[in-house]
């Protein structure tokens, strides 16, 4: 039976044509013309060796709008140009998206969180991207603007479609995410679980954030969302109305964990089995709501704490 | 590969050559078997190689390479051990059974032994195939002049590749002279490669220049693995815990070609046996041929693999007989002055006080750090013996010797040696050597490493040789310099006869510098080339490791942690000490990948799963773990200034070492490295049922 020989990937980056535009007019006219858009560029250059493709770029580095990073309002805005590593040394951030942080803390390593944009990590639509579940449970909106200057906001989860699709279309640019920002008796956490301490993918990950009645105990909104357990980051919507009304305990929890875990999608694949992701939901659902509730606890405290050094993964 | 037509490939500008099989007709590779042909028209392996081009510049080259037209059949393959044996196509016409080697080794009375055993415990154990990860992806230069090229490329043995490549090149009408620059380690990894000859031939017939450097993802296919292997022992002890009957069953996968597949399953299969008085033994080992990356030796030669199986039934004993695991060793270990079952001669033996030095720190952290109660997360202490050689006879004469020469230029002292630097600590162990032994400030002194137009003919760097034989033929040549010296200093009639310095001055001035060149000599005393059976005094001296550790489970998810190591080695005195730590540290580091995260994955078809470092998860810096290194006082009379050496040993127990603080730690044997979260936690699922050593007999 002949076969034929599989496709030749190259093994080095290849020749690539880079535009460096400074308005966001410019790179509107880029994209016009099938020019892939370059953030920070640690899975887009990844793509071009490995895939040969893409091979024009236009850099949005130099577009000063697209730097916004506003952190004082009741939505966070993070623009395009904003790294992982901004992200983790603000302190105002961190106290008010802590699962984002969490998350964002975990991608790569220290070299790579200086240089990977947070809008990155969205518009790769990895299903184990670790920003994601974190945003997602701070209902995270992705603005969006076509050439023409319309501008769209779409939810997160609509916008990630499947692995490495998102809603964006051709032509559109991602200008900025939106997040909500914690209020009082709210909480946020990420984890995820990797057999490394760096330069991992998630096998699963599990994002909480609760919000707490006036007696600090009852739980009054609580939004749930796994990671690298679909074709997209999820949200477990039914698990996490299970918390709801009720005080978080044992039971609340397992039941919870339970039915996220049952509601997740897992692969087999030759990192994982599904059942053992599966279990991994269970489990990492546990543990960030023992940690979103103890971080709601201790909030006062986390609002005073300086940030602590990145560490040097 | 039914056809191939390089004609379109020809045309495209830029490329200027291309080789197919045929331009390699009647070579092979390999030392113990030569079974591997520089480019092939039967690929055994995913990474074969069936053509090569030669380009400009890259994007040419990729065009060449594309536009090859190449159509294949595709052939029964395997790509496991137990296919490897069922496969009724040869994955080599010359060997028809797929079996590259087998081995047997008998000793003692096996009958009579087995009557007094009153406890055998018993397990089947596999082992991961795991890329070397060395520093450098593949690289190979070739120069030329003329008729003469100069391969420029990493590599153990220059000497022995050059050997190796010079009948093939001789062929062709030229010479050919090899040059290792220092390089990063290569783990047992750098030796002979089909992409080395492809590069001789190109720049042959094209008379220039060639160089080929290959992607970490490239060369993850088509470089290099530990052999994976599946190990079936048991262990038969007396009521008293002495340890006197041990049977083995060894399955080596060889990959698709041998290299030193044959060697390191015979290592494999005899030298743990060793480090124990077992009074009989009883080996099988078969190497399988299968359609995965060739095997080749890596750190430890096979000894990781055997004492992960060895190390952890010995465990086992101590626990059905209630008794300590350090004392059980202490009890069964072999001492100074011992022969042991293979025909071992020990000289200096640290292995006790290796045991007293771990035994200490486990006791003191067990005191001070009490596990906590968790239902979760669990503590646990294992620990993990081991020895080694140095070297292992068995070479061709012509590699039984260390050679090391001194040169006096008018800048310098030359120390020239034909073993390379891979930073194992050569060249310092040259520049602390000859300065001591000539008390002379060691900024005079040079070392010009791993060329074989220049320097003296060297075995190379590996087995864990280097320091031992090569420091002992540095002092040597140092012995001679002096009395060269003390000869001159007469004639010049200076004061002092061992004024070193002075001659020399003296001797550069008279343009007598000549005179003083010298070549040390170290060749090493009693030992023996083994026999059939792997009996005989394989090494000059042996080497001896205790390893301990405390690991932290976490049931629910089956992570391993390791929250404190403690590693004691007896290398003889410490010549370098940096180098023997750094050693150390990089030998556990690179064991606790292979006890719980490397291991390259291959589909149905051959085809390679992971290869890059995001999926083939070699341990990196933040999984480095507390460490703690230790050295006994042992002072090796056979070695330089009391050396032995520390190259290999540091990964030898580690794997046994963990698994036997998670058995500590949850009450689970994983069998099978390595150990990932996702192993552990299916082992707790069934604990009760199939992870629990059966009893035999």
């Amino acid at each position: 039976m002949p076969a034929s020989p599989s496709k030749i990937r190259p093994c080095f980056l290849p020749e690539l044509e880079l535009f460096r535009p400074s308005s966001i007019e410019d790179i509107f006219k880029l994209l016009e013309q099938d020019v892939h858009v370059l953030a920070g560029g640690t899975d887009v250059l990844l793509w071009a060796s490995q895939c040969g493709q893409p091979r024009k770029l236009a850099s949005i580095g130099n577009i000063d709008a697209l730097r916004a990073f506003e952190v004082d309002g009741e939505q966070l805005q993070v623009g395009a140009n904003v790294t992982m590593g901004e992200l983790i040394r603000s302190v105002t951030f961190r106290n008010a998206a802590q699962a984002v942080t969490d998350g964002a803390q975990l991608v790569g390593s220290l070299q790579l969180r200086n240089q990977a944009t947070l809008i990155g990590n969205v518009c790769t639509a990895s299903p184990a991207g670790d920003t994601l579940p974190g945003l997602l449970v701070h209902d995270a909106q992705v603005e969006i603007s076509t050439a023409t200057g319309q501008q769209r906001k779409l939810a997160l989860d609509d916008f990630l479609v499947a692995p490495g699709q998102t809603a964006i279309c051709h032509g559109e640019l991602v200008l900025a995410v939106y997040l909500d920002r914690l209020q009082p008796n709210e909480a946020s956490a990420y984890r995820r679980h990797t057999e490394r301490e760096a330069l991992d993918l998630a096998f699963a990950s599990a994002a909480v954030l609760l919000g707490f009645e006036a007696d600090g105990h009852t739980i009054a909104s609580a939004r749930l969302a796994l990671g690298a357990v679909g074709p997209t980051a999820l949200i477990a919507a039914e698990a996490a109305k299970t918390l709801v009304g009720h005080p978080l305990t044992e039971v609340k929890r397992l039941t919870c964990a339970t039915m996220a875990a049952e509601t997740s999608a897992p692969i087999t694949d030759f990192r994982a089995s599904a059942d053992y992701r599966r279990h991994l939901v269970k489990v990492l659902v546990d543990d960030v709501l023992i940690e979103a509730q103890q971080r709601a606890q201790q909030s006062k405290q986390i609002q005073d704490k300086p940030c602590p050094s990145d560490s040097n993964r | 590969m039914t056809r191939i037509d390089s004609r379109a490939t020809l045309n495209i500008p830029g490329v200027l050559a291309v080789l197919t099989p045929e331009d390699f007709d009647g070579i092979a590779l390999g030392h113990l078997r030569a079974d591997e042909p520089v480019l092939t028209t039967v690929a055994r392996y995913v990474g074969d190689g069936v053509a090569a081009v030669a380009a400009t510049d890259r994007q040419s080259l990729m065009r060449g390479i594309e536009a090859l037209e190449i159509d294949y059949e595709v052939l029964p393959h395997a790509i496991s051990i137990d296919q490897g044996l069922a496969l009724q196509t040869p994955i080599h016409a010359a060997c028809a059974d797929n079996i590259a080697d087998t081995f047997r080794a008998d000793r003692g009375d096996w009958q009579e032994t087995i009557s007094k055993v009153a406890l055998w415990v018993e397990n089947t154990f596999e082992t991961a195939a795991v890329p070397h990860a060395y520093l450098e992806p593949r690289a190979t230069l070739v120069r030329v002049k003329g008729d003469h090229l100069q391969l420029v490329c990493g590599s153990h043995a220059p000497s022995m590749m050059a050997d190796s490549y010079r009948p093939i090149v001789s062929a062709w009408g030229a010479e050919l002279d090899v040059v290792t620059p220092a390089m990063g380690g290569s783990f047992g990894a750098k030796w002979e490669h089909p992409t080395h000859l492809m590069c001789l031939a190109f720049a042959h017939r094209l008379q220039r220049d060639v160089a080929m450097v290959l992607s970490r993802r490239d060369d993850m296919i088509s470089g290099r693995t530990r052999a994976a292997m599946r190990i079936k022992m048991r262990i038969g002890a007396t009521t008293d815990g002495k340890l006197i009957a041990k049977e083995l069953t060894l399955l080596t996968d060889n990959g698709a070609y041998s290299h030193h597949g044959p060697a390191v399953h015979k290592a494999a299969a005899v030298r743990a046996d060793n480090l124990y008085r077992f009074l009989a033994i009883k080996t099988r080992a078969q190497l399988v041929y299968t359609n995965n990356m060739p095997s080749e030796c890596f750190r430890g030669f096979g000894s990781p693999q055997a004492y992960f199986a060895q190390e952890t039934l010995i465990d086992e004993i101590g626990r059905r007989l209630n008794l300590d695991p350090v004392q059980l060793r202490r009890d069964n270990a072999i001492t100074e002055g011992d022969t042991t079952i293979h025909g071992w001669k020990i000289g200096s033996c640290g292995f006790n006080e290796c045991l007293d030095l771990i035994s200490d720190r486990i006791d003191q952290h067990r005191r001070s750090k009490p596990s906590p109660i968790s239902e979760r997360y669990r503590d646990g202490y294992g620990l993990a013996a081991s020895m080694h050689s140095i070297s292992n006879r068995g070479y061709n004469p012509r590699y039984d010797k260390a050679f090391v020469k001194l040169t006096v230029t008018p800048d310098e002292i030359r120390i020239s040696s034909g073993e390379v630097e891979l930073g194992c600590g050569t060249v310092e162990v040259l520049l602390k050597t000859v300065a001591r032994e000539l008390a002379i400030d060691p900024g005079q002194l040079t070392v010009l490493l791993g060329d074989t137009a220049l320097g003296p003919h060297g075995l190379g760097s590996f087995a864990s040789r280097t320091t031992y034989f090569m420091a002992a033929a540095a002092i040597d040549a140092c012995r001679q310099f002096k009395q060269v010296c003390q000869r001159m200093a007469e004639e010049f009639k200076l004061a002092d006869p061992n004024a070193v310095n002075e001659v020399i001055e003296h001797a550069r001035q008279h343009q007598r510098t000549v005179e003083l060149e010298v070549t040390g000599i170290f060749e090493p005393s009693g030992v023996a080339v083994p026999d059939q059976t792997g009996f005989g005094n394989i090494s000059p001296a042996y080497t001896f490791g205790v390893h301990g550790c405390c690991v932290r489970v976490d049931t629910y998810t089956g992570k391993t942690t390791v929250k404190q190591y403690w590693a004691a080695h007896d290398a003889g005195k410490i010549i370098h000490n940096t180098g023997a730590r750094g050693q150390v540290i990089g030998g556990v580091i690179q064991g606790l990948g292979f006890a719980l995260t490397e291991t390259s994955l291959v589909g149905d078809n051959g085809q390679s799963l992971n290869p890059g470092y995001l999926d083939d998860r070699v341990a990196l810096f933040p999984d480095a773990v507390p460490i703690e290194v230790l050295f006994t006082s042992t002072f090796e009379k056979s070695g330089p200034d009391g050396a032995k050496t520390i190259a290999e040993p540091p990964i030898i127990p580690v794997a046994a070492c963990v698994a036997n603080a998670i058995y500590d730690a949850v009450g689970v044997r994983l069998l099978q490295l390595p150990m990932t979260p996702e192993r552990l936690w299916r082992a707790l699922e069934n604990n009760a049922l199939e992870q629990q050593i059966p009893l035999a007999n």
